[in-house]
């Protein structure tokens, strides 16, 4: 049973979760602390056994599912991830009743992201989307008294849903026109796609749906309202986890199954890129709080990836890969300084809203130092400061774009990772120039680990990119060979 | 496993130990000084046992590297020269950090002091074991950082913030140089490779000296004059290698930087970072004996700064500053005896790092002993001091035997001696042969005056401190054992280490450059256009015996005039020459004050400030537009869930309308 | 296909489609029909309220409705759907050589469907609790 055990990195996570929901019914609100354990014990179980598959390459269960350094790829973003803020998530739903939910849920999500990463097929592929983005959905509502909380989950599924609808109109476009919802063979059946004037439909569409999982303009409106209203360790696995399935997705889909169509989406990406990164940097210019600003920097980071869409050659593949890679460390990071940040002024006020303002940021440097000091580190990789994960990923995919011949798509790229330098920096100002309004607190051990480990990833990648871009091209030959 | 194997832990420990310290410190006993010294223990022994692998087996030299950044390499490189080094800053380090446990002790701020050392600890090791000349070059700025960051560890006091602004600054112009020197290195290698090499990284040494005839090919017309590219790289090299140890004309550092604790000053402007410059022209020596006149510039400039800081050291009044300006001047002593290369070929590295060795020791112990007194009685002022060796016996022996090591008193022609007699009056040696073999006698005159005043002003040094009666209150005693036991060791290093090693060391250097598999010395003749002696100087008795004659005519001279004081020297305060040296040749007032000050500060702020005008204006114009382009877009972002659904499907329709246009146009 | 194809075959293709239109068509009214002739009549108020499983079917449009109809409902879909599912499985389950396969799976997807049970269960989802 090959397929069981290429597999089982989601089996793991699957029967984790169903075990985490079982065993949490019979445990009192004290004892609950272990499903967190649990959870992210499961999660690592699984990364380990991806890393132990990590060269596998194989299609099965009819052409639906198939398994490469694609896939593996992804998944291993995922799940480093979801190890993330599940590790964090152990010390944000402490001493709450809906421990198990709030981890089977996110578990859920992360098999649905995988499957993502592996599916071969295009129903597959929606189902898997589906079942990351409901489980989501829930997670963003996750603080149920918080109306801030409800209004974000509630956005978050009607503009979801509309996306899926669109989505799923799209694949039924495709499917008249290729007969077939398989991705390679729509890549052999794509002269149908290209005569009909439903073709373009049909990409318009999915494009819309994947668009709103990357939260490309104009599908990223949810975005900002989602990131901030949610629970911050949901944020996390949001901008850094659900963001790359879209992404994956669009990889899948537009490189492999319509790249017939190359040239007509190269022109329509390079402009929505443009209009994505330029837009995220400007509205994050004038932003107050932190996790909007960061939100709509995760736009703005969209914006650089979907270059690699614009270009498709396979070192700027490479790049869009290895920056997704980059993001998911330093997004997920950010996201959780945030959480430690709203754990901090929640500790001292229980009634304190907008815990994410800039002004909650103040003198971070001295009242907690190892937060304050992640942050800068990942903000300096967002915005792409050498010896950073930032800064290679950056310089790969920008080179690639110059090496394309595309030097304004560049220049216009570098400009706005210039602006996005000064609200990046506004952060760190704020943190460590700024008296601090506060006592000391002593940072929870859940929240620090995860910031070290993050922070330690970024280093690593920006320090050692070598083998890491290595991995990352392996994965793009997959999209180029087919 | 060979021991080899773990020498990427040399580093690394050091660099964990600045880690935990940095964050965990605080909580730690001691300020968390034990983390580093178990960490340089283990840096040490290793180092300590590839060395005495390498002295049974010469050619298991460690060599391993992986890929960095595509077509470079991160990698280690242990040959003899590496090893011994690596040996020596460990070491040193090692005892430095325990004494350091006894003098910070009353510091408020020991965690950072631990963390900043270990720092630099890791930083300088990382620099000795490179094995290709990018990652020397990163190691060296960051030793140039932690410098920085420990003369300023004081940074309360103005001094030492300016101090340390000082040192940063005037590394810089060197730093720019090697730089420099590295980016032509860089394109000429591109050029003879045809690009990056599939299966070689060009900047390894390997690979630099392999090359070294393609690139003593290339030449450049500079002032009209045909300079080989080799000659330029190599000056450039040189160049950062003034910077950090401190020759003329980059030198005026130094004595500022011993506004930091003088353990700092012990360990990083003594006895090894300033010897990373003096490393840097050893490692690529084979670079420097091809490179027409390059040796003959490195011995003329080596053998002025011995002079030149020499006199000023018989000036200073405050200890640490007369330590400072003898570094300076060991440091020309060691530059001098590279240049020798001119003459005698590769034995120049063995010559001079036997002195960098020896020169550690003594050096590092002579600013112990002046940290423990000064720790005892919180001066460091000679003029006050006086009569301290009653209440410190340990210190004043133990800083005696330094002074004998660094004025050089031992039996000529024999290998009894201090460590410092052994292997400077090598290099004088090396002088006289160079003078009788060129007729060039300057450097010669430059090291045998220079050895007369060293001896000079460290008796001077030692006779105000140590002797006579106290010249103002003071309270002392003698320092604890954390501090005495690291001296003693360093001063049974300073006596002894010359005598046992002082054959096995050139024939252990000897072997450093053999990875490469080239006749060196013939490349000196063929490209370098040197005249190399063939066999061993033969110099007259009198040469063997004046540095001898001379150091013990510097002590009888201070022993009178100090001492004794027969010879009444406050006279002589008024005379012109005592002002110009006093005024340290009024360097600072001609170099800061005038030219810096006058022509790059004003000046250039000046002009800066109506070229910032300008820019400001833009930069300000494209920053408020931004913003308000910001606050504009945000109002797009109405909260209204409809607008959002609304704008997908507007964004879907506009899509479908924008990929049809671009069909139509394609 | 290529071939050309006769017109009446594809007219003649629409019989059964007619058929089940005029059978769709009739059959309402013949079943109403029939209960009226033969059903036994008794009439209360309740009588004459429409059928919604249960909730109040009149009233103001913005009225709460009780959570526990929904999770009810939602229970119920969920069992229709494992009986979607268990239907076809039962009908390919022999004769396809996958007998092992066929039973882990639909095994698995039973327990799945059983773990759910025993939370909507253990969360009183169940209990009908009234005001």
């Amino acid at each position: 049973m090959n397929g069981i055990t290429l597999f089982a990195p989601e089996l793991t996570v699957v029967a984790t979760a169903l075990v985490v929901l079982l065993i949490g019914l019979f445990l009192n609100t004290e004892s609950k602390k272990v499903l967190g354990y649990l959870a992210s014990a499961g999660l690592f179980a699984s990364l380990v056994l991806t890393l132990m598959n990590l060269d596998a390459n194989a299609v099965m269960y009819s052409g639906t599912l198939t398994v490469d350094a694609l896939s593996q790829f992804f998944k291993i973003v995922f799940l480093i991830v979801a190890l993330l803020v599940s590790v964090a998530s152990i010390k944000y739903t402490e001493n709450n009743e809906h421990v198990e939910e709030y981890f089977t849920l996110v578990l859920l999500a992360v098999v649905g992201m995988m499957m993502v990463a592996s599916s071969n097929d295009l129903l597959v592929l929606f189902i898997s989307f589906e079942l990351a983005s409901i489980s989501t959905y829930a997670l963003a509502g996750f603080e149920r008294r918080n109306l801030k909380s409800l209004e974000s989950a509630m956005k978050y599924f009607i503009i979801g849903a509309l996306s899926s609808a669109l989505m799923l109109f799209g694949i039924s476009f495709v499917y008249g026109l290729a007969g077939t919802t398989n991705i390679p063979e729509i890549a052999q059946n794509s002269a149908m796609l290209v005569s009909s004037p439903l073709g373009i439909v049909s990409i318009v569409l999915l494009v819309a749906g994947f668009g709103f999982k990357i939260a490309l303009v104009p599908f990223h409106m949810w975005a900002p309202d989602t990131y901030e209203g949610s629970p911050s360790v949901v944020s996390s696995l949001l901008a850094a986890g659900s963001k790359k399935m879209g992404f994956v997705a669009a990889f899948k889909v537009f490189m492999i199954a319509l790249v017939a169509l190359k040239t007509e989406l190269t022109m329509a990406f390079a402009i929505l890129s443009v209009i994505t990164m330029t837009l995220g940097n400007v509205i994050a210019l004038s932003q107050n709080s932190v996790k909007r600003m960061l939100a709509y920097s995760s736009v703005a980071q969209a914006g650089y990836i979907s270059m690699a869409f614009v270009v498709m050659s396979p070192m700027a593949i490479t790049g869009g890969l290895f920056y997704i890679l980059s993001h998911g460390f330093m997004k997920a990071g950010a996201f959780l300084v945030t959480a430690v940040v709203g754990y901090m002024i929640l500790s001292e006020n229980r009634e304190a809203e907008n815990v994410d303002h800039l002004e909650n940021f103040k003198g971070l440097a001295k009242r907690m130092p190892i937060s304050a000091f992640s942050m800068m580190i990942f903000v300096f990789a967002l915005a792409g400061i050498p010896l950073t994960a930032g800064y290679m990923s950056k310089f790969v995919l920008f080179s690639s774009t110059i090496e394309a011949g595309l030097v304004w798509l560049a220049v216009i790229a570098i400009l706005n990772s210039a602006i996005s330098l000064y609200y990046y920096a506004r952060v760190v100002k704020y943190m460590y120039f700024y008296p601090a309004e506060g006592e000391r607190v002593s940072e929870p051990l859940p929240y620090a680990l995860t910031l070290i480990a993050a922070v330690v990833g970024v280093l690593i990648l920006g320090f050692w990119p070598e083998p890491f871009i290595q991995w990352a091209m392996e994965a793009a030959n997959v999209l180029i060979a087919t | 496993m060979p021991i080899g194997d773990f020498a990427f832990l040399i580093p690394l420990l050091p660099a964990l130990a600045f880690v935990i310290t940095f964050f965990l410190g605080k909580k730690m006993y001691a300020g968390g000084a034990l983390v580093p010294i178990g960490a340089i223990t283990l840096s040490f022994v290793i180092s300590l046992l590839i060395t005495l692998n390498l002295l049974q087996n010469p050619d298991q030299i460690v060599a391993q590297s992986v890929d960095w950044f595509g077509a470079f390499n991160l990698g280690i490189l242990i040959d003899p020269l590496a090893a011994v080094m690596l040996t020596m800053v460990s070491f040193v380090s090692l005892l430095i950090h325990i004494y350091s446990v006894g003098y910070m002790e009353h510091d408020k701020s020991k965690p950072r002091y631990f963390a900043e050392t270990a720092l630099f600890t890791c930083s300088m090791l990382g620099l000795i074991l490179s094995d290709n000349i990018l990652q020397m070059f990163v190691f060296w700025e960051l030793v140039g950082l932690s410098s920085y960051l420990l003369i300023g560890f004081w940074y309360g006091k103005p001094s030492a913030a300016s101090a340390a602004k000082k040192a940063f600054l005037t590394t810089r112009i060197g730093d720019v140089m090697f730089l420099a020197g590295i980016i032509i290195l860089f394109s000429d290698l591109f050029a003879i490779f045809n690009g990056f090499p599939d299966n070689a990284y060009m900047l390894q040494f390997t690979e630099m000296f392999n090359h070294i005839p393609e690139i003593a090919g290339m030449s450049a017309q500079i002032f009209g004059f045909e300079v080989s590219h080799l000659t330029l790289i190599t000056l450039l090299f040189f160049g950062g290698a003034v910077g950090k140890s401190g020759q003329f004309p980059l030198h005026v550092w130094l004595p500022d930087a011993m506004e930091g604790p003088t353990t700092v000053s012990a360990l990083i402007h003594a006895a090894t970072m300033v010897t990373a410059g003096v490393y840097l022209v050893a490692r690529t020596f084979p670079m420097f004996i091809s490179a027409p006149d390059t040796l003959i510039v490195i011995a003329y400039l080596g053998g002025f700064t011995a002079l030149f800081a020499a006199t000023m050291a018989i000036v200073m009044n405050d200890l640490k500053r007369v330590l400072a300006y003898s570094t300076i001047s060991q440091l020309g002593y060691m530059m001098l005896g590279l240049g020798m290369g001119a003459v005698i070929g590769m034995e120049a590295v063995g010559l001079s790092i036997f002195h960098l060795i020896n020169h550690a020791f003594f050096k590092a112990l002579l600013f112990l002993c002046a940290g423990s007194v000064i720790h005892a009685v919180g001066t460091h002022d000679m003029r006050e001091l006086g009569g301290v060796g009653k209440l410190m016996p340990i210190t004043a022996i133990t800083m005696l035997i330094a002074g004998l090591s660094l004025a050089g008193f031992g039996i000529p022609g024999t290998i009894i001696g201090t460590s410092g007699f052994l292997s400077k009056d090598a290099i004088i040696e090396a002088a006289f042969l160079f003078g009788e073999q060129s007729h060039n006698w300057l450097p010669y005159i430059f090291a045998i005056v220079g050895a007369f005043l060293t001896s000079a002003y460290i008796f001077r040094l030692l006779f105000m401190t140590f002797t006579g009666k106290p010249r103002t209150d003071y309270e002392g005693h003698e320092s604890p054992s954390s501090m005495t036991v690291p001296m003693v060791i360093l001063a049974a290093f300073s006596l002894f280490f010359g005598m046992f090693t002082t054959g096995m060391f050139s024939r252990f250097l000897g072997d450093t450059f053999n990875f490469i598999n080239m006749n060196l010395n013939e490349l000196a003749t063929s490209l370098g256009n040197y005249e190399l002696l063939h066999e061993a100087g033969h110099e007259p008795l009198i040469i063997l015996w004046l540095p001898l004659i001379l150091a013990v005519a510097g002590l009888l001279i201070t022993y009178l005039i100090y001492h004794r004081r027969v010879l009444d020297f406050s006279v002589s305060r008024n005379n012109p020459v005592y002002k110009l040296i006093y005024n340290r040749y009024y360097q600072n007032e001609i170099l800061t004050e005038g030219f810096a000050i006058k022509v790059v500060y004003e000046g250039l702020s000046l002009a800066l400030y109506h070229i910032d005008r300008g820019i400001n204006w833009i930069v300000n114009a494209i920053g408020s537009a931004l913003t308000e382009a910001g606050h504009m877009f945000r109002h797009v972002q109405t909260g209204v869930v409809q607008n959002y659904a609304t704008a997908i499907i507007a964004g879907v329709s506009l899509l479908a309308i924008l990929v049809k246009i671009i069909m139509e146009v394609i | 296909m290529p071939e050309i194809i006769d017109t009446s075959s594809i007219i003649n293709s629409y019989v059964p489609v007619a058929i089940f239109l005029i059978v769709g068509v009739v059959m309402p009214p013949i079943t109403m029909l029939i209960v009226k002739f033969l059903s036994p009549r008794s009439k209360s108020k309740q009588k004459f309220t429409t059928y919604e499983s249960g909730s109040d079917p009149t009233g103001d449009a913005r009225i709460q409705f009780n959570v526990e109809y929904y999770i009810y409902a939602i229970a119920f879909v969920l069992f229709d759907v494992e009986i979607l599912f268990l239907y076809p499985w039962a009908t390919v389950y022999r004769g396809h050589g996958i007998t092992s396969i066929a039973t882990t799976a639909i095994l698995a997807f039973i327990v799945i469907m059983v773990i759910g049970f025993i939370y909507e269960w253990k969360k009183g989802a169940l209990q009908w609790s009234t005001k």
